[in-house]
């Protein structure tokens, strides 16, 4: 049974919603980014990361392309206080954990439109690419934007992706072509048009293919025996396709649509057996979505932005296995939301502002599995959040209010749920000639059981209550200039608690597994980053990144048990990550460390169950030319450089060394 | 020291003559001097978690009362697999079904590897062995893709397979037929038929229509067959059942939201726990009389609570219960109960799901 369901929850993954971002009506500090070499040299906008109350993450497409980073995960794994789960390889399933919490409590929002999976309730963040991205940030807790979708108030965490906007200098139009190829057969054709349609308007479009047949060598220990092989059944082949329309209406608004296409096969390559290499489970996913946005600056004291959406999702999972009386099972799942989000934002002084935001979602599952109860999901998110912001001080609150209701088809349906949620954070500027601040924050939130949870033929259970997270954090960050070869110097340093409780996890009963409400989590931790740039001469720069995260989540569920007080697993004590960027005017060189200590894949923290620490070193060059009209971008890497054999999730060995090359044009 | 210590009781262990009953053709048993039998060592197999690789063989001499822990990797260098589900000592060879693994590990007595039997199918496809019974000189296993393999003990191979029912799960032999569990495990209804093959012909002659989702079929001294049915895991509950062979009839010994089961001699030792909302809310281990009928609560006299049963042995020779636990999470435990219900041992088992303690034999 577990069988069963363990693979469908592999087989089933995510859905894909997406929808907008609005990047704030008030940004009220940012900092300049400068870019070294480009034709398109854009002051952009983006938050201080000193100066949130809550911690928040950022990395923008300048550092994205400096550091050859390709796929979200690759970014992910740059911020302190997440763990990627990573199943290896390009197809493999790629999951965030914010500070242990899971990673159904992270929200993976879209150009400010949460993506959801009522039916798995986590997002696999591999299938993003970083092509047309233009900011990838993570906050932890309730971030100070308070002018976003109610649903972003209603995570622990959020992964942001913001995809970048045409600007016209001389040209109407621009063209970008694109192609990456490197090891396990991958290649990756891309194609970006932006066109200037008069003086408001902008529309995109932008195609990309990708495949790759993820033949990786392995090896795993064994006891004393080495097991090498390599990774079967992990092909992949993906094709994605968005459009865009950007526009300004009248004086003060703004308006843009996306559409957005998703299609893919892949192999399940599953975890290494010992003894049996069969593997015959292949996943299709289908996906489109569209999402719009609207804003209206009605006076200088009031704003109004909605957006909505409509998403579809498909996937078929289909396992050839003579255990099937069939020879085969075959499982299709299909998604809709319905999903639309208004809100005001009032500012009666300068320092003070109000915001208010309704969302409202309904959510469809079907399937083919037997018993399906076709649950539809309607829920209602209401966020009252007030701030005060002033040159020392920040302080936010708010309050997000949760309704839902689900009806079934047959069966018995789940209790509606209302919940209130508080945040409450505070940044201040402890001196008025030195830029260092402290930050304390509280959120109370929570997840509810998804479709999977609720339903899952025989596993689910309709009583499931709400999952609760509660989140302290405190923290000092600095910025600043301390010499003058040392442009700037960014430090923070948090300090965390988080406590999680009636955990959702699948409990044994003898011959079957249900979805029970038991566990209660202990999650501790320290959080820190450190960013400099040195100026070597006019043209020569060293960029420096580091962060560190401690980490003891620790199970206190029950104190007989065994694992009582034992580190819960995939949680390394000590992680970190590392880079170092030379840029100059001949070739820029970027070398990136990952590591993590041991790990445990089980909850007993034993040496049976122990993963091994391991450490990734990642090089990337790039260097890029004017050829006539066209901007010529050559960007090489070479990733796991030492060769490490290491598992992220225990029998899903990752890749060894290999190398990947990208030649882009832009026109 | 440990595995100087094992490698030495193996061979012990080895060179004693096993009095396993019937059991023939290649490693005929000498016991003509008919002495005491007396229990000399006894293994505890753990299947692990699922996908794990975690799969263990514990060793527990009941006279020393020492356990040593992962004998397969120690003598092998190199692990059981994945899920080993079913173990069975018979001659001078023990054999291991290890599902997910899709293997059938053969073992002389001490625990070193004879053999990996890997069943395959006409297209070549792994078939995932579950559950072992021995009879006239043969191992049986059930394979999940719905066949019944036949094991020639000599040359350890696959002699002859048929195709039962879906997802076979036990399988007994009884007085010249094999009867064979059809769980119909991964199908949207499960199976409700037992396949009785003909031990000679290796051919089905009939089906037997028992409780939905037959999981275990199990003999006593006098011939009788009990199943053990887990229902629908809705409103048919764990279901232990009396299967009359010829006339097809069912009584009912038990039938609880959870039952497990072991038969020996003239006796049905039970685990039967009632849930409320998914959580065990009482429990029980019971003695049934299979002559008397009578069925008798409360076999553990001494106080001692075992919670989270996952599996229930019966040593032929003491009468001793072996009781193991699991939470699924952690490694589990294995109590050992004499005769009379009182704890003799209490062992920390090295890998998760204990599924058994499978018994060598030997004389004083």
């Amino acid at each position: 049974m577990l069988r069963i369901f363990i693979k469908r929850l592999l087989g089933t993954y995510c859905v894909w919603l997406f929808s907008f971002m609005v990047l704030s009506a008030q940004v009220v500090d940012t900092t300049k980014v400068h870019q070294l070499s480009g034709v398109e040299v854009v002051g952009k906008v983006r938050p201080a990361v000193t100066r949130e109350s809550t911690p928040l993450q950022v990395l923008g497409k300048t550092e994205i392309d400096r550091l050859g980073l390709q796929d979200l995960s690759e970014a992910v794994k740059r911020f302190s206080g997440v763990t990627v789960q990573d199943y290896g390889g390009i197809g493999g399933l790629k999951t965030v954990s914010v500070r242990s919490l899971g990673a159904k409590h992270t929200a993976v929002s879209y150009d400010g439109v949460t993506i959801t999976d009522a039916q798995s309730g986590q997002i696999d963040i591999s299938r993003f690419s970083l092509d047309n991205v233009d900011m990838v940030s993570l906050s932890i807790g309730q971030a100070d934007n308070i002018f976003q979708t109610a649903r972003i108030f209603a995570s622990a965490g959020a992964l942001n992706i913001k995809s970048s906007r045409p600007e016209f200098q001389d040209r109407p139009f621009h063209l970008k072509a694109q192609v990456k190829t490197g090891s396990f057969g991958l290649v990756n054709p891309y194609l970006r048009y932006e066109q200037r349609l008069g003086k408001r308007w902008s529309a995109t479009g932008q195609l990309d293919w990708q495949r790759a047949d993820g033949l990786y060598p392995y090896s795993i220990q064994n006891e004393q025996t080495e097991e090498t092989g390599k990774r079967k059944n992990s092909d992949i082949q993906a094709l994605r396709a968005e459009v865009n329309l950007f526009g300004e209406l009248g004086k003060e608004s703004e308006f843009s649509l996306k559409g957005y296409y998703y299609d893919s096969e892949r192999g399940l390559p599953g975890s290494i057996i010992l003894y049996n290499d069969y593997r015959k489970e292949r996943l299709w996913d289908k996906n489109y979505f569209v999402q719009g946005y609207y804003k209206k600056q009605l006076s200088s004291h009031f704003a109004l932005q909605a957006q909505g959406k409509f998403n579809y999702s498909w996937n078929k999972y289909v396992d050839i296995n003579n255990n099937y009386e069939s020879g085969k099972q075959e499982d299709r799942h299909t998604q809709r939301e319905y999903y639309l989000s208004a809100g005001g934002l009032y500012t009666p002084l300068k320092s003070f502002s109000f915001s208010l935001t309704t969302d409202f979602s309904v959510n469809t599952l079907k399937n083919n599995l037997p018993d399906c109860p076709f649950p539809t999901r309607y829920t209602s998110l209401s966020v009252f959040a007030a701030q005060y912001k002033d040159s020392r001080w920040t302080a936010t609150a708010s309050l997000l209010g949760t309704y839902i209701t689900e009806n079934v088809e047959t069966g018995t349906k789940p209790d509606d749920r209302k919940r209130l949620s508080p945040a409450l954070s505070l940044s201040w500027r402890v001196l008025e000639e030195q830029n260092i601040r402290l930050r304390a924050s509280f959120k109370d939130i929570f997840r509810v059981p998804t479709f999977n949870d609720l339903y899952y033929l025989r596993v689910g259970n309709t009583s499931l209550k709400p999952e609760r997270a509660t989140q302290y954090n405190l923290g000092l960050t600095w910025s600043g200039q301390p010499s003058s070869w040392l442009s700037y110097l960014n430090v923070t340093a948090d300090g965390y608690y988080n406590r999680v409780r009636d955990k959702i996890v699948a409990l044994p009963t003898l011959y079957i597994w249900k979805m029970m409400n038991f566990g209660e989590v202990s999650i501790g931790g320290i959080d820190a980053n450190v960013s400099a740039e040195i100026t070597c001469s006019s043209a020569i720069r060293l960029l420096l990144q580091g962060n560190y995260t401690w980490q003891r989540a620790i199970d206190i569920t029950d104190e007989t048990a065994k694992n009582y007080k034992d580190q819960i697993p995939y949680t390394p004590r000590h992680a970190g990550s590392a880079s170092v960027s030379l840029l100059n005017k001949w070739v820029n060189l970027s070398y990136l460390l990952t590591c993590a200590g041991d790990r445990y894949a089980l909850p007993q923290n034993i040496a049976d169950n122990r993963i091994d620490r391991y450490v990734e070193q990642t090089i990337s060059v790039n260097r890029e030319f004017q050829l006539g009209n066209c901007q010529l971008r050559l960007q090489g890497e070479i990733l796991n450089i030492g060769n490490i054999n290491y598992e992220i999730i225990k029998y899903y060995p990752m890749p060894g060394r290999s190398f990947r090359i990208l030649v882009a044009c832009n026109f | 020291m440990k595995t100087k210590k094992w490698l030495l009781m193996g061979a012990l262990c080895a060179m004693l003559p096993v009095v396993f009953s019937s059991c023939s053709d290649d490693d005929d048993p000498i016991s003509e001097i008919i002495e005491e039998p007396t229990t000399t060592g006894v293994y505890l197999l753990n299947a692990g978690k699922w996908q794990g690789n975690n799969s263990t063989l514990d060793y527990y001499d009941p006279e020393t009362k020492s356990l040593s822990t992962k004998v397969f990797a120690t003598q092998n260098g190199r692990g059981l697999g994945d899920t080993a589900n079913d173990m069975i000592i018979y001659g001078s060879k023990m054999y291991v079904a290890v599902n997910v693994s899709a293997t059938i590990e053969v073992m002389d007595l001490a625990g070193n590897s004879l053999k990996t039997i890997s069943p395959k199918d006409e297209s070549n496809a792994p078939q995932q062995p579950r559950m072992l019974a021995a009879a006239n000189g043969n191992v049986y296993v059930t394979l999940y893709d719905g066949h019944l393999a036949c094991i020639d003990t000599t040359s350890m191979e696959i002699v002859k397979k048929v195709k039962v029912g879906p997802n076979p799960e036990g399988v007994c032999e009884l007085n010249g037929k094999l009867y064979v569990a059809n769980s119909g495990g991964l199908s949207a209804v499960q199976d409700s038929t037992l396949s009785v093959v003909n031990a000679s012909t290796f051919e089905v002659e009939k089906n037997i229509v028992v409780t939905i989702n037959p999981k275990t079929v199990q003999k006593d001294e006098s011939g009788n067959l009990f199943v053990l049915s887990l229902g629908n895991y809705g409103d048919i509950k764990n279901t232990l059942q009396r299967v009359n062979v010829s006339t097809g009839e069912l009584e009912i010994v038990e039938t609880n939201n959870q039952l497990c089961s072991s038969v020996s001699g003239n006796k049905i030792y039970l685990y039967s726990a009632k849930q409320e909302n998914w959580v065990v809310t009482e429990y029980n281990f019971k003695v049934y009389d299979i002559e008397k009928k009578s069925m008798q609560s409360g076999f553990i006299t001494d106080g001692t609570v075992v919670d989270n049963t996952y599996c229930l042995s019966v040593d032929p020779i003491s009468g001793n219960l072996y009781i193991g636990t699991s939470d699924y999470v952690s490694t589990g435990d294995m109590y050992i109960f004499s005769p009379e219900g009182k704890l003799i041992d209490q062992l920390a088992l090295s890998g998760l799901n204990p599924m058994g303690a499978y018994f060598l034999a030997g004389v004083k």
